[in-house]
């Protein structure tokens, strides 16, 4: 009997439009049910506010209540910690028709929840270059290398960087510079270089190049060609210091 | 009989855990994001005895808040408050939930675990709300079920917290203080006293708090908390919303001291976990929750 009532109660803490409309099975107070059913949505809503603060920006505080209050009626939490609540937003945002026009919208809010799941990751070593400059040529060739657990690169045709950085904190848009969207296209990497802190950096066409080609298991050697493809004066030994301090690779087996 | 065994038991241990902690007389706070960096603080640490965090912010083993939380844990006794187990789920417990919560607890050492008479979960989907439940044998027996097999993961017994009630099941057989105390009974399970939960389903749903406070067998409270409230509802119809995001009103302090002269000194937390207002607010708020059991002490 409660498994029932929970499911008829359940099924209108999302859906139910009339504010104060209680399910007529119940036969419990209208208001009462309207309190817990708008705790439901504004605590759910108010967790991806909190993941996607700079998205909100972008859009202004009414368009973002109503967008992000869709994407929990259509993809409320299946956990009871909400730590990994949102993932999919970014995907959402996308396909949210109202946000058509702006492209950049979905890759801002990925580099949202990347700085999410990058606080959050566990903690492992990162690349130690040491054991790198112990490998043959050869071996280290064909070295496939992982990014760190806690690291992502997101891709965007748009300066999605330049859009994330500039819209940090609250203030007067007018404040704000311009950014050119005719800069085009910006891979971002966040990773969590120290303990207690997350980074987000900018990365050169030749960076992106190279852990991208990583992240797709390439190994080393093709990662490195696909670097210079895109910049011929890739300087892998300083680049490889770089990236080891922002921790965006992960240790390896030899 | 074994109830009765497992009841002694449980009491047993609350006050062993205490005394051993030496928070039996004492106020702590929740702890907030804005304010770790505070706790952490060599040369002038906040002058608060113990901390209490939500379990389910602690849930990543890893990453940079459960590093805060274990560094803190190292200075100050942590109590672990549980929003989401859904203890009232005749649908059981989600594994991954209670091990998770498992995890924590070994990694903190808790000197108190609390959680909800309430359900969150029905189905797939997690409704991040204290759901309200009827009254029942029925329910007595799934919520006794849940939180058995809580307990004997955990290894220790747990609180579980009064709600703050909105609406009322005609199916329901019996009242909240026996529903809890038979669960006390049924379970060795504590009570975590929220004082602002009672007050306000005083207000909302006629539950006579005075009532309340004499029938609830005090040693199986083992914490109270404090809250703030917000008024809400309908000119004809007002009731209070717990918001945990204002100061706790002057009605709810009064109850707090008729809650202590009834059951003796407890120790007692400030909850306030929206509109977070700066650190000394809510040890402005833990001095006041002091002073008033510092007078129960002394009388």
């Amino acid at each position: 009997m409660l498994l029932q009532l929970q499911r008829t109660f359940a099924a209108h803490l999302l859906e139910g439009k009339v504010k104060g409309a209680s399910p007529d099975k119940l036969r419990v107070d209208a208001l009462g049910f309207g309190i817990h059913a708008n705790n439901t949505r504004v605590s759910l809503r108010r967790a991806v506010e909190n993941a996607y603060p700079v998205t909100r920006r972008l859009v202004g505080a009414d368009f973002f209540t109503a967008m992000a209050g869709q994407f929990v009626a259509s993809h409320p939490p299946n956990h009871g910690w909400l730590s990994a609540y949102g993932a999919d937003f970014a995907d959402f945002v996308a396909q949210y028709q109202p946000a058509a026009d702006l492209g950049y919208l979905r890759d801002v809010a990925r580099i949202e929840w990347a700085r999410v799941r990058a606080a959050n990751a566990p903690d492992a070593p990162g690349l130690d270059l040491t054991a790198l400059a112990r490998l043959d040529p050869e071996a280290l060739d064909g070295l496939l290398l992982n990014l760190h657990v806690a690291a992502s690169l997101v891709y965007s045709p748009f300066p999605a960087f330049d859009i994330w950085r500039v819209h940090q904190h609250d203030g007067d848009d007018e404040q704000l510079p311009q950014i050119d969207l005719a800069i085009g296209r910006q891979t971002t990497l966040i990773s969590r270089p120290v303990a207690l802190e997350v980074g987000v950096a900018l990365l050169g066409p030749g960076d992106a190049a190279f852990l991208s080609t990583l992240a797709q298991h390439s190994p080393f050697g093709a990662a490195y060609q696909a670097a210079v493809s895109e910049d011929t004066d890739y300087d892998l030994a300083s680049r490889l210091g770089d990236l080891v301090r922002m921790r965006a690779l992960a240790t390896f087996t030899a | 009989m074994e109830s009765n065994h497992k009841n002694q038991r449980a009491v047993h241990e609350r006050v062993r855990g205490l005394t051993i902690m030496g928070l039996e007389n004492s106020v702590g706070i929740g702890l907030r994001t804005s304010h770790c960096e505070r706790f952490l603080d060599q040369n002038t640490p906040p002058p608060v005895i113990w901390l209490e965090v939500l379990a389910e912010n602690y849930f990543d083993r890893g990453g940079i808040r459960h590093k805060m939380l274990s560094m803190i844990a190292e200075r100050y006794p942590i109590s672990v408050h549980g929003v989401a187990l859904s203890l009232g789920s005749p649908e059981g417990l989600d594994s991954e939930h209670l091990e998770r919560l498992a995890s924590l607890v070994a990694d903190v050492s808790p000197c108190l675990v609390s959680e909800h008479l309430a359900w969150s979960r029905s189905g797939e989907v997690y409704y991040n709300e204290l759901l309200p439940l009827p009254l029942t044998d029925e329910t007595l027996d799934i919520v006794s079920a849940n939180i058995d097999r809580t307990q004997d993961r955990l290894g220790r017994t747990i609180l579980v917290e009064n709600p703050s009630g909105y609406l009322q099941f005609e199916q329901s057989t019996m009242s909240e203080v026996t529903f809890l105390t038979r669960l006390t009974e049924r379970t060795g399970c504590g009570l975590l006293l929220d004082v602002n939960n009672l007050f306000i389903s005083g207000f909302n749903l006629g539950i006579d708090t005075a009532e309340w406070l004499s029938m609830v067998p005090a040693d199986v409270i083992g914490e109270i908390h404090l809250a703030g409230h917000e008024h809400g509802g309908t000119a004809d119809q007002p009731l209070l919303i717990d918001t945990h995001g204002a100061a706790v009103t002057e009605e709810v302090w009064a109850l707090y001291a008729a809650a202590l002269n009834r059951l003796g000194p407890r120790p007692t937390m400030i909850e306030w976990d929206s509109d977070v207002p700066s650190l000394e607010v809510l040890l402005e708020e833990a001095a006041r929750a002091q002073r008033i059991m510092d007078r129960v002490l002394v009388a």
